[in-house]
């Protein structure tokens, strides 16, 4: 059955995804989704528009920098991160680590108390 | 049939989105829709299917538009206090710029020799003739491209009527006392920004007058032929304005 999309997605994660993607190398919007669609096996799912007002606002927070660029007649904008952008991209990772680490524990003894 | 994403385009602009981010969204969402129909026809079936499917991928309307909007600093200053510009810039754009046109002319002027205070030097007819010139300019030209200016803003933005209707009735109860016209040094000297036709300038310096004074409607009455032509020219774009919205309620009907 097709997923639709994932509200915790929308609700603030895509920073998250976005700057580690953007860590290795810079991309544009399509290939953005695509990398999140193939790189969470389908897990994060969204409407695939709804990428570019986070990528503008990273970029408008200087945390990516973007270029445009004609591939085969086509112009693409190319996102690319920025120190800014790493050292968000740190802090985000550790909220996030912080964050899944406490659920993790509190399901874990939910788990050991129904056991 | 309406372009691809003209109702998102008019959707986020109504609801007070930058142009310049509308812009840039709307661009880069065409070039995914391209992506994706490409992707969904390179699967195979019916191609209007695969352009279905395509635009089902991207997202809706209404989920695109909330994108957008849940963002911060994306809506435009217009949208955020319209009766800051609607109000307070008409007014100050039109005398910063009477000031600009008037010190250029004293500018060239004092370049030319021409500007002494004190003496009472002859102009030559070239420069009677670009005062006049600038000052004619000035007087028909300047408030309805000023006027013009808010209308655009106004339309652009998609903002409600009253507002650049606002802009353009400041305007058209200021332009009128604002022009060019000197006295002579030596005699007084004083001089005011004024709606008015003058061929003799020795100096020019600029005071304020109040509205709705006898003498600014006596200078209407006398010259009633340039005022009503100012008129005109400054209520079209409001015109135009009306009618545009007009044309495009009955399209939404």
């Amino acid at each position: 059955m097709a997923r639709g999309p994932n509200p915790n997605f929308m609700a603030g994660v895509p920073e998250l995804v976005i700057l580690n993607l953007l860590r290795e190398q810079e991309m544009y919007g399509y290939q953005i989704v695509q990398a999140i669609r193939t790189g969470s096996s389908g897990t994060l799912s969204l409407a695939e528009g709804v990428i570019y007002p986070v990528l503008h606002e990273l970029k408008q927070e200087g945390a990516l920098k973007a270029r445009r660029q004609t591939v085969e007649g086509r112009s693409r904008v190319y996102y690319k991160l920025t120190a800014k952008g790493q050292a968000r991209l740190t802090a985000l990772t550790s909220d996030w680590s912080g964050l899944t680490a406490a659920i993790q524990a509190m399901l874990g003894g939910r788990h050991a108390r129904a056991v | 049939m309406p372009a691809p994403f003209e109702d998102l385009r008019e959707s986020l602009l109504r609801a007070g989105v930058a142009p310049r981010h509308v812009r840039a969204y709307l661009a880069e969402l065409r070039e995914h829709l391209a992506d994706l129909a490409e992707r969904e026809s390179a699967a195979g079936g019916d191609p209007r299917e695969a352009a279905r499917r395509a635009r089902a991928a991207l997202g809706d309307d209404e989920t695109l538009a909330a994108a957008m909007l849940s963002r911060r600093g994306v809506r435009s200053v217009a949208a955020r206090v319209p009766w800051l510009i609607f109000t307070l810039l008409p007014p100050l754009s039109l005398l910063f710029l009477v000031l600009l046109w008037t010190t250029a002319l004293v500018l060239i002027g004092g370049a030319n020799g021409l500007m002494r205070v004190g003496y009472n030097i002859p102009w030559p007819e070239w420069y009677h003739l670009l005062v006049l010139f600038m000052s004619g300019a000035n007087n028909i030209l300047l408030t309805p491209a000023i006027a013009s200016l808010f209308v655009y803003i106004a339309w652009r933005q998609r903002l409600p009527l009253k507002w650049p209707l606002i802009a353009t009735a400041i305007l058209l109860l200021n332009f009128m006392r604002l022009g060019t016209q000197t006295g002579l040094p030596g005699h007084g000297g004083e001089a005011v920004i004024w709606a008015r036709w003058m061929r003799h300038f020795n100096s020019l310096e600029l005071a304020w007058t109040t509205p709705f004074s006898v003498s600014a409607w006596r200078v209407i009455s006398a010259q009633w032929p340039l005022v009503l032509l100012q008129w005109i020219l400054t209520l079209l774009p409001m015109l135009w304005l009306l009618r545009t919205y007009r044309a495009k309620e009955k399209i939404a009907d």
